[in-house]
């Protein structure tokens, strides 16, 4: 892809996708969930995991799976608020991209 | 590397961090190559080495990830983790071990005369040595010293010739007056036996000229610990730049 995905777009793609499993998700299948969107290397998301943890955007919690712990990430309320916000930005943005790159009226 | 040694290689790596941050960055690991099954190693090839991964864990924590990195299409990437051989830290050097310069100082306080003697001798030997160093160090670089000139050469040596001059002097100086003051003590105590004012007379003439050892033995500690270090680091750096300022003409 030649164009660069920014830090919130990475955010509001992360958030999305965390957000479709409402039981929550772990970390393997989120990278692998991303890459259908994006290219993202296998150690790109722990940072930005974390950093959305710390923002309380999501939360953690331990799952007992083949007689070990699995850890799963939900999303929380705050994240799901920063999620529509994301999404009401990008309904914009990439309408008037599409404009213009695409002439679509 | 299988995903057990790539583990146990990151713990290793992280053993210094706070627990919370390594449990939680271990954990995700260790679950993602759970998770990555068959895959494992083609996802232990893009983390390139738990040395980098490592390194990715510890900036994050630094808070360094928002200035060194940028997310591009192929995600994020940081220009210091591209290299596989990125090195997880920087090194950081044991500080030198250095000259003790307040040791004689406290011996020189509690000891008697013939220790304080005794423990002088250690500064004066590694003073000598020091000077014999530096003329051989000197004599090896006369090379570079012919091209800037005989003189520099003879006013080096003259300083060097008076420097050791000076110490020996002091040295000398030194164990003479502890010496003869012993010396006259000692006299003065025989005397005494067989004429009192005689032999106090001679006996406080002993401590007088050990007290001067002992100022003499101050003047050499600040001579030889604050003084000959100095002259060293002005020869060092008067050698520094007269090997620039050739770099620079050429």
């Amino acid at each position: 892809m030649v164009f660069n995905t920014g830090a919130a777009l990475l955010d509001a793609i992360v958030l999305a996708v965390v957000s479709r499993e409402p039981e929550g998700t772990y970390g393997y299948k989120i990278t692998q969930d991303v890459r259908g969107a994006i290219e993202v290397s296998e150690s790109t998301l722990y940072p930005v995991l974390r950093r959305l943890l710390k923002e309380d955007c999501l939360e953690v919690y331990d799952l007992a799976i083949d007689g070990r712990n699995r850890r799963y990430y939900r999303i929380t309320e705050k994240g799901r608020t920063q999620l529509n916000l994301y999404r009401g930005e990008w309904s914009s943005y990439s309408k008037k991209i599409s404009r213009i790159l695409e002439g679509t009226e | 590397m299988n995903k057990f040694q790539f583990m146990e290689r990151l713990e290793y790596l992280l053993s210094d961090i706070p627990e919370e941050d390594k449990v939680d960055a271990l954990a995700y690991y260790r679950d993602y190559l759970e998770e990555a099954g068959e895959n494992a190693d083609q996802v232990m090839k893009e983390f390139g080495s738990p040395e980098r991964i490592a390194a990715i864990i510890r900036s994050d924590l630094a808070g360094a990830m928002e200035e060194g990195g940028a997310f591009t299409e192929r995600g994020y990437e940081d220009e210091r983790f591209r290299d596989p051989n990125f090195q997880v830290a920087k090194r950081r050097d044991l500080p030198e071990v250095s000259e003790v310069q307040e040791e004689p100082w406290t011996k020189a306080k509690g000891g008697g005369d013939s220790e304080s003697r005794d423990k002088k001798e250690p500064p004066r030997t590694s003073g000598l040595l020091k000077i014999i160093l530096w003329i051989l160090l000197l004599l090896a670089a006369s090379p570079i010293l012919l091209g800037a000139g005989g003189a520099a050469i003879g006013l080096a040596a003259g300083v060097l010739g008076l420097l050791v001059g000076v110490i020996a002097f002091l040295a000398a100086a030194t164990l003479a007056l502890f010496l003869g003051g012993f010396a006259l003590c000692a006299l003065g105590i025989i005397s005494m036996v067989t004429w009192l004012p005689g032999g106090l007379l001679v006996f406080g003439a002993g401590i007088f000229v050990m007290g001067i050892g002992i100022l003499s033995l101050l003047v050499s500690i600040i001579f030889y610990g604050r003084f000959i270090p100095w002259m060293f680091r002005l020869v060092t750096e008067g050698i520094g730049k007269l090997v620039h300022g050739r770099r620079k003409g050429r």
